[in-house]
């Protein structure tokens, strides 16, 4: 409900300021544009007419005008001390038929009676009085239409309307197009915005990362103007939208001593906080399921790092520190019979769960290929050939392994793109030449081959994956196989797990403290002297 | 208020006019308006989607002008104006004297006519 004033002179430059004003308390109230529209238009009308009929006698004149909205309807009176003038005698001019005959004018009456309802002249006490008047439609209805989404909305339910016309009166209509930015990471934020139609999309990243939408009745921005901290996401209009922007001091000065309003929002936020508690949940229910796929993953290796501790004639021990949740790496070793020891070093390409199943997948196969006693070549052929089959994803396996007899020290050993393991042979340290291989589960029917060579006594291998040569330092620099041959040579001649400890070691100081971007799995074989 | 004209194919030329169509709005344009009516151009659309507010006195021009045409042996139709503004031009008759079309496929059509 509002009762507002405004004195102009009499001329045609008073216009655009009687036209802001109309549309100023139009607004101010939340009158429909169309009405709104009307409305400036007749008033237009009515004080040109004013302007050029009514003070043509070439004394200044003032022309006052008064608003009046309440629920129901929108009153303009105007009033001046200029020549009695009654526009509505003015007869309506008949539209026109062709352009030749037309004569233009006088339109300007017929549009102010066509855009209002009720029109009134009347002249009293030497001046003119002219009251235009325009119904609303009743707040009934505007209820049915849902004219208001945020008196619609479940947060501000039972807040009486003259809360909302507050609320509308404290802020501004913003129109935003599909795809503007409202909100960036990084910058002030100090307005509340409440959604009034379309919707808008919270982004981790400008153009995709939707976290979430909101929607009519909601509101955006809380966060930023309660703590005064920097906006913390993106804010991107998914169509066209509307929305009314609250200045962030009119919040604290007027509209939380509202009744109810203060409520309403704090039913938002907490809805809000609900929300993310839940999603909180969810993704640490995510996180147990991994870290159980890590336990089950973990549980398919040979236990501990020492392994085949009972046994005299070998000595072995093995790591796998994975980078992510769950790795691709995996090593294996184990008895063929009392003298042959089948081992494997793998590294599926990729990370996380999916590289984690392919690595199952493959250890398995490598498995029960190795216990059917095949020769290397074949096994890898076999495993090969049943990773690729299908392999939509392109994911594949870089395998090294070999059959050590633990008592002639014969060797045994095929190349699955692995790269090949270091051999210490008489006390120095060399890589060990593979035969022609590549990565398995990645090219159908390729012929993969064996080599073969002798380990003797105090001599032993080193199996490794990319882990551990592509460590990098915090300046972007690689571990390499130099800094993994000297870590060896420093160890001197000590049993398997020292080898295996001083490998990692010498790793985490060169990462210093970096995190591993790849798993780190080492086995080492050795044969005692 | 502003007006800017842009040559389309088929010895066509547009109008756009775009902001409050008023009293001092007129005025603004009031000397490049009329100029076009006085130049050779024989088919003219003016592009009414930017104007969001029309008031007598913007109806008047637009009458005046295409009047101007008319008696230049030209033609000239009025383009997608906003919902409100046809309400305008439709009170105001504008409509049994100059065609108001949707798109420019209609415009050309309505100027070929």
């Amino acid at each position: 409900m509002i009762d507002r004033t405004l004195k102009v002179e009499a001329s045609l430059a008073s216009l655009r300021t009687v036209g802001r004003w109309v549309a100023d308390a139009a607004r101010d109230e939340g009158v429909p544009y169309e009405i709104a529209f009307g409305l400036d238009l007749a008033v237009h009308e009515a004080v040109e007419n004013v302007v050029s009929h009514g003070c043509g006698d070439g004394a200044a004149h003032r022309i006052q005008l008064t608003i009046r909205i309440d629920d129901q309807r929108v009153e303009i009176v105007i009033e001046d001390d200029g020549l009695a003038f009654d526009p509505l005698s003015v007869p309506s001019p008949a539209a026109p038929q062709s352009l030749e005959e037309l004569i233009p004018g006088g339109q300007g009456v017929h549009l102010m009676r066509h855009f209002t309802d009720e029109i009134q002249y009347r002249h009293e006490n030497g001046r003119n009085v002219l009251t235009l008047a325009r119904g609303l439609p009743s707040a009934k209805q505007e209820c049915a239409n849902a004219v208001d989404p945020l008196a619609a909305s479940p947060y501000f339910e039972g807040v009486s309307p003259e809360v909302f016309r507050r609320l509308r009166r404290a802020g501004r209509v913003v129109r935003m197009e599909p795809g503007e930015v409202v909100l960036r990471p990084g910058e002030r934020n100090h307005a509340l915005h409440f959604v009034l139609a379309g919707s808008l999309e919270v982004r981790v990243e400008e153009r995709s990362g939707v976290v979430s939408r909101i929607g009519p009745g909601e509101c955006f921005g809380e966060m930023s103007v309660v703590d005064g901290r920097p906006v913390s996401a993106w804010v991107v209009a998914d169509g066209p939208c509307e929305t009314l922007c609250v200045p962030e001091e009119k919040l604290w000065s007027e509209l939380l001593s509202q009744p109810g309003f203060a409520r309403g929002l704090l039913r938002l936020l907490s809805g809000r906080l609900r929300q993310i508690l839940e999603r909180q949940a969810a993704f640490e229910l995510v996180r147990k399921e991994l870290r159980l796929a890590r336990e089950i993953q973990s549980s398919m290796l040979p236990l501990g790092d020492a392994l085949f501790g009972d046994r005299s004639d070998v000595d072995c021990a093995a790591a796998m520190d994975p980078a992510a949740e769950v790795g691709g790496d995996f090593y294996d070793a184990f008895f063929l019979d009392e003298r042959r020891l089948f081992f494997a070093v793998g590294d599926v390409s990729g990370k996380g769960i999916g590289a984690a199943l392919f690595m199952a997948r493959a250890l398995t196969l490598v498995r029960s290929e190795a216990l059917r006693r095949r020769p290397l070549h074949e096994l890898l052929g076999r495993v090969n050939e049943a990773l690729a089959a299908g392999n939509d994803q392109a994911t594949f396996v870089a395998l090294t392994c070999g059959i050590l007899d633990v008592r002639s020290g014969s060797c045994r050993y095929a190349n699955g793109g692995g790269g090949g393991p270091l051999v210490r042979c008489g006390g120095r340290w060399s890589r060990l030449p593979m035969p022609r291989g590549i990565v398995v589960g990645a090219i159908q029917g390729f012929c993969f081959q064996t080599s073969r060579m002798t380990l003797g006594p105090g001599d032993a291998i080193v199996l490794f994956s990319d882990g551990v040569t592509e460590a990098s330092n915090p300046t972007g620099e690689l571990f390499g196989l130099a800094r993994l041959t000297s870590a060896l040579e420093n160890a001197g001649d000590v049993a398997a797990l020292k080898r295996v400890a001083a490998i990692r070691a010498a790793v985490r100081a060169f990462t210093d403290g970096g995190r591993p971007a790849d798993d780190l799995t080492l086995l080492v074989i050795g044969r005692p002297s | 208020m502003k007006l800017e004209t842009e040559k389309l194919d088929g010895d066509v030329l547009k109008v756009s006019l775009s902001g409050r169509m008023d009293n001092a709005g007129v005025d603004a344009i009031a000397i490049p308006f009329a100029a076009l009516a006085a130049t050779d151009n024989r088919r003219v659309i003016i592009d009414l989607s930017d104007v969001d507010f029309l008031a007598s006195i913007g109806v008047r021009a637009i009458l005046q002008n295409a009047r101007a045409h008319r008696m230049r042996r030209g033609a000239m139709v009025l383009l997608a104006p906003r919902p409100l503004i046809e309400e305008v031009l439709q009170a105001a008759g504008v409509p049994n004297v100059v065609p108001i079309v949707p798109d420019l496929d209609a415009a050309r059509a309505a100027l070929a006519a």
